[in-house]
């Protein structure tokens, strides 16, 4: 049994993985398949303060290797989140982490302040990449004053560890890791989905209904290694990486680019059951390579 | 809800023009919960190509020998690699999924309309009707030519089928419309198939006041309710819109939900 128990930037978890947001809803679908309990952490569908319809559809479509996603943040709003989704998750040992998002930088800060009053959450991760609707559509997270300003706000609402999510859609992700790390994030997580197309060649037209989409899924996995890479090169703050992971290898290969925790995602689609897989998985890989404590592999291949 | 290796009994070409397969498994646990009008979604590669899993409507539950049965077209990678795999060969299954047909016990006098692969959906609730001897069941089938007409030997004997091919290879020439009479006394009518054959099953129900249950078809990343990826508009009573998931929430849905734009 190797050692995985992880402890950063303030959110405590006996492994370092965590299923992401929008994969895995509020965690009643998968706790059928499997116990919530063996998971590190549960990082929950992003939250708005009112509740979203999403986008129409077609939402999703397959791509070579991976997938593409332009869902709209449908949610039921923060307050159908604190009160009728978030309890059923106390039942659960592990870390539960509450995705947030907003239009506006000081939807960000509503939202954030009430969070204290949730019994059982361990951290909150910041979804920067979403449109800021008053500065004419662009992501929060393009910009690196306006990503700091996200964080800064939300960190002076809540007392839980900040995790912000960083979008890959940049010229230079460590100019924006810097800048939310020095507005007080305690956390990094990397990467958000790829800003993708898909034309469908029959009907001429995008073939989402919102024209695109994020792509997601083991095609994106040697960038966000790439990124996760340069990015522990530049902060000094942890790292969770995700990206296209979906074995205990992929994982490891994260771990020895600098992330000293991870997520999952599309894989949840492929196969319900890749978190306790890759969990055990994880520790089978350490046992072979006499590896005692987990924490001995992050940033090893630098 | 379960993921399973299952192991394929069969898996074979059942038309040649057409390209329907029959894929039989042997997934005991999964047999036993399921019901008909649910769905399972199907690995066709263990790797990343195709990523996602392919949803499959059951077309036959065999609770006691642990058996299911669907039916597929070839349509793309997915099913284009699904249609590669051999018999004794394992496949991984999640299901059931969906929440299935709904049967008011009162109804006595059924109409079930169909077409394409939506044929197969149908068949399991035919057999589950024809259990209650009181029960009359009307069939309607359509498709572009009698291959397209899959399971009708596989119906109960005693519901009365009627066929329309747009060919007129098999029934008569036409749409399945031709059957819809003026004055319909069903107490219910189901309806799995391509959207404007169920469109207009829907109008032809919701007109003369009988209640209607369609089956949707969509695109799904995982089809147990977490990518949120196929979702359905709907309206409910009070006249409010959303979207649902068509795995979770359906793929069965009242027409009037569903089909409110017409």
């Amino acid at each position: 049994m190797t050692n995985m128990t992880t402890n950063i930037g303030g959110l405590k978890m006996k492994n370092p993985l965590i299923t992401a947001s929008g994969t895995c809803g509020y965690g009643r679908e998968m706790s059928e398949l499997f116990d919530l309990s063996l998971l590190g952490g549960i990082a929950v569908k992003g939250t708005t303060l009112e509740p979203r319809l999403g986008n129409p559809p077609p939402r999703i479509a397959e791509t070579p290797s991976g997938m593409l996603n332009s869902v709209g943040l449908q949610n039921p709003g923060i307050e159908a989140v604190l009160t009728k989704e978030l309890p059923f998750l106390s039942q659960f040992d592990t870390a539960v982490i509450l995705n947030i998002a907003g239009h506006s930088i000081e939807e960000y800060g509503l939202i954030a302040e009430r969070l204290d009053s949730a019994a059982n959450l361990a951290a909150v991760e910041i979804n920067i990449s979403c449109p800021n609707v008053k500065a004419g559509g662009m992501s929060f997270g393009v910009d690196p004053k306006v990503a700091a300003q996200v964080v800064s706000l939300v960190k002076s609402k809540t007392k839980l560890p900040v995790i912000a999510k960083l979008t890959p859609n940049v010229t230079d992700i460590t100019e924006i890791a810097k800048a939310c790390e020095a507005a007080g994030a305690d956390i990094l997580a990397l990467i958000n989905t790829v800003l993708s197309m898909i034309i469908d060649i029959e009907t001429r037209r995008p073939l989402l209904a919102n024209g695109f989409g994020g792509l997601s899924g083991p095609a994106i996995k040697p960038l966000a290694v790439r990124m996760v890479w340069q990015t522990a090169q530049a902060v000094s703050i942890p790292i969770i990486g995700m990206g296209g992971i979906s074995t205990a290898e992929d994982a490891v290969e994260f771990l020895l680019a600098g992330a000293s925790a991870f997520q999952i995602g599309s894989i949840n689609f492929h196969n319900p059951c890749a978190a306790p897989q890759i969990i055990s998985g994880l520790d089978r890989w350490c046992d072979d390579h006499g590896v005692k404590n987990i924490a001995e592999l992050i940033g090893a291949a630098h | 809800m379960l993921l399973t290796n299952a192991k394929i009994l069969t898996n074979k070409r059942i038309r040649c023009q057409a390209d329907f397969f029959l894929m039989e498994l042997s997934a005991p646990e999964i047999a036993r919960e399921a019901i008909p009008g649910q769905f399972l979604m199907l690995t066709p590669s263990e790797g990343d190509s195709p990523f996602l899993k392919r949803p499959m409507g059951i077309n036959a539950i065999d609770s006691g020998s642990g058996r299911l049965k669907v039916i597929y077209q070839l349509k793309g990678r997915g099913t284009a690699a699904l249609s590669k795999l051999r018999d004794g060969e394992t496949i991984e299954v999640l299901g059931p999924l969906g929440n299935g047909w709904s049967v008011p016990a009162e109804a006595k006098h059924i109409c079930l309309v169909g077409g394409g692969s939506g044929i197969a959906t149908l068949l399991p609730l035919a057999l589950l009707l024809a259990q209650d001897s009181s029960r009359q069941i009307d069939i309607i089938l359509g498709g572009k030519s009698s291959e397209h007409i899959i399971c009708r030997e596989d119906f109960p004997p005693k519901a009365q089928c009627m066929i329309a091919t747009e060919d007129g290879s098999l029934g008569r020439q036409g749409m399945v419309d031709l059957y819809f009479s003026a004055q319909p006394s069903y107490d219910i009518i189901y309806s799995c198939g391509p959207t404007p054959m169920m469109r207009k099953a829907a109008q032809w129900a919701l007109s003369n006041n009988i209640p209607c249950q369609v089956s949707l078809e969509e695109r799904m990343g995982c089809g147990y309710g977490v990518c949120v990826g196929c979702v359905c508009e709907t309206k409910d009573q009070q006249g409010h819109v959303c979207y649902k998931r068509v795995c979770k929430e359906g793929p069965v849905f009242p027409a009037e939900e569903v089909f409110f734009h017409d």
